[in-house]
């Protein structure tokens, strides 16, 4: 069905880019010739209506005699016609091969200034096609940005991906290696489990950006007591906690009311504020999570003694793909996608992640609130 | 027995590698970052060094750079860069430093790993 409305319009496309060029001041010259058949026509009438004594006669070609009125609608007419001529030059044609040759020169890539054109329809289409042109430019350099950071994405992503997959296949030759003992064997099992469970957070952050970015997150919002899925987050990091001789402290009150959020994003973003923690401070260091209901409201506070975050690097900290220059120094193979996602987790919740941090010893506060009641709107 | 410096900060990679080669019958050092890596290049005196490139403290560009501002012999250890990193951009750059070659963790094995130590330490230089 389409395919009859798309054919005839495609030869008439054809049809016209093979035709010549014809300028409209032609256009315009036939169009005056053909206008001028009825004056010369009535003319011709009163010629033939009146008798020539009447209008002063000056020669005669056998029975036709020629009158000086006759003779005047020839300067007369040229005149007429140089006048209408010179009208749509300079009304017409000037401006649009002005905007013609602007938009060529615009084509090139050379972006020139649009120059002075009347205030008229013209000067308001020359206006139009510039605020066009300029919105196809930004257009073409959003599309080209958005190209790069897709790269850059799939490029840190397969970076990020790469490393625990390295160990999985190192550590699955290592097994399949016939010197290895069955004790050996059981005594990598764990890392290998590591190794998985890193794999698994990323494959789960590179999905929660997909769904930020395209403003598909899907949330799942309902009342829920957030002390137990805490306690669940400390006890998955406890052999880290422990390794890296961490003090781990988790206060709140007993009667905590329960929270209305999305429980599985509410852990993704506490999982990623706790990891964050762990790798930046130092053994010896404490990170404490607190709860502190207000009216309403629970404030979730993650705070850690750690290296802390210069000054100058916190209005960036939430942006995607940003990593400071102390994480970069401790952690350097971070994606720089968990703040990003916890910022958008935290907004979603209409709420915000409020980081204090001092790099002079004084450690991160990470802290956001979330409501204990259902939004009455939305 | 030739000597071999691991420079790698994920122990459980430093672990697997270190363990193949040191089974091959290798002697084997190893460093978790950059400065590490640059003492132990002067206490260890190895033949060849392996390097990561991504790690903490110092990466492994300033531990190539380094090494090269040094000069002598230590600038003449043949250096295997091994990292996870493959655009072309870094593997020119740690090719500025006339590295002996650039591996991509996730693409080879220790396996593969020792049995090139043995060519290089066995091949005459």
């Amino acid at each position: 069905m389409t395919e009859t409305r798309v054919i005839p319009a495609i030869k008439e496309e054809v049809r016209t880019a093979h035709s010549s060029f014809i300028p409209v001041s032609k256009k315009f010259a036939g169009v005056l010739a053909l206008a001028l058949i009825p004056p010369l026509a009535v003319a011709l009438w009163l010629r033939i209506q009146f008798p020539v004594e009447m209008t002063a006669p000056l020669f005669s070609f056998g029975s036709v005699t020629v009158s000086i009125y006759d003779l005047l609608i020839v300067p007369l007419t040229l005149v007429a016609f140089l006048i209408v001529e010179f009208g749509l030059q300079t009304l017409v044609l000037r401006p649009l091969t002005t905007i013609s040759s602007w938009i060529s020169l615009a084509r090139a890539g050379r972006a020139p200034l649009l120059p002075a054109l009347p205030n008229d329809e013209f000067g308001r289409l020359g206006r139009d096609v510039s605020s066009l042109v300029a919105s196809l430019a930004r257009m073409k350099k959003d599309n080209a940005d958005l190209a790069e950071e897709k790269s850059l994405f799939t490029t840190i992503m397969a970076h990020q991906l790469r490393t625990p997959l390295s160990g999985l296949i190192w550590s699955i030759e290592a097994l399949l290696e016939p010197t290895m003992t069955d004790a050996d064997r059981q005594k990598m099992l764990p890392d290998v489990a590591t190794l998985l469970k890193r794999m698994r957070l990323i494959v789960n952050h590179i999905l929660a950006t997909a769904d930020v970015d395209s403003d598909q997150f899907g949330f799942v919002m309902k009342p829920f007591n957030i002390v137990p899925t805490i306690e669940r987050l400390i006890e998955e990091f406890k052999p880290v906690i422990d390794d890296h001789s961490l003090v781990l402290r988790f206060e709140h009150p007993e009667d905590l009311p329960d929270v209305y959020a999305d429980e599985e994003r509410i852990s993704i973003a506490l999982f990623d504020l706790l990891s964050n923690a762990i790798d930046y401070t130092p053994s010896g260091g404490t990170i404490t999570v607190s709860l502190n209901p207000s009216g309403t409201r629970v404030g979730v506070v993650v705070a850690d003694t750690g290296i802390g975050i210069p000054q100058n690097e916190l209005p960036l900290l939430f942006t995607r793909f940003y990593r400071g220059a102390n994480a970069r120094r401790v952690r350097p193979d971070g994606s720089g996608l968990g703040l990003y996602l916890v910022k958008n987790i935290i907004a979603s919740h209409g709420s915000e992640i409020v980081v204090q941090s001092d790099d002079h010893g004084g450690g991160s506060q990470f802290s956001f609130w979330l409501s204990t009641q259902k939004p009455s709107s939305s | 027995m030739a000597k071999i410096l691991v420079v790698e900060d994920d122990t459980f990679l430093c672990s697997l590698l270190a363990q193949n080669l040191k089974v091959a019958g290798f002697d084997v050092a190893t460093a978790s970052d950059g400065n590490k890596a640059i003492e132990v290049v002067h206490s260890f005196h190895p033949d060849v060094i392996l390097l990561d490139l991504i790690m903490p403290i110092k990466d492994g560009y300033g531990v190539l750079e380094d090494i090269h501002a040094e000069g002598g012999a230590v600038s003449k250890i043949p250096i295997i860069v091994l990292s996870n990193l493959s655009n072309d951009k870094d593997v020119a750059r740690a090719r500025k430093y006339h590295i002996t070659d650039f591996l991509v963790k996730a693409n080879t094995t220790p396996q593969e790993i020792t049995h090139r130590m043995k060519t290089l330490l066995n091949s005459p230089s």
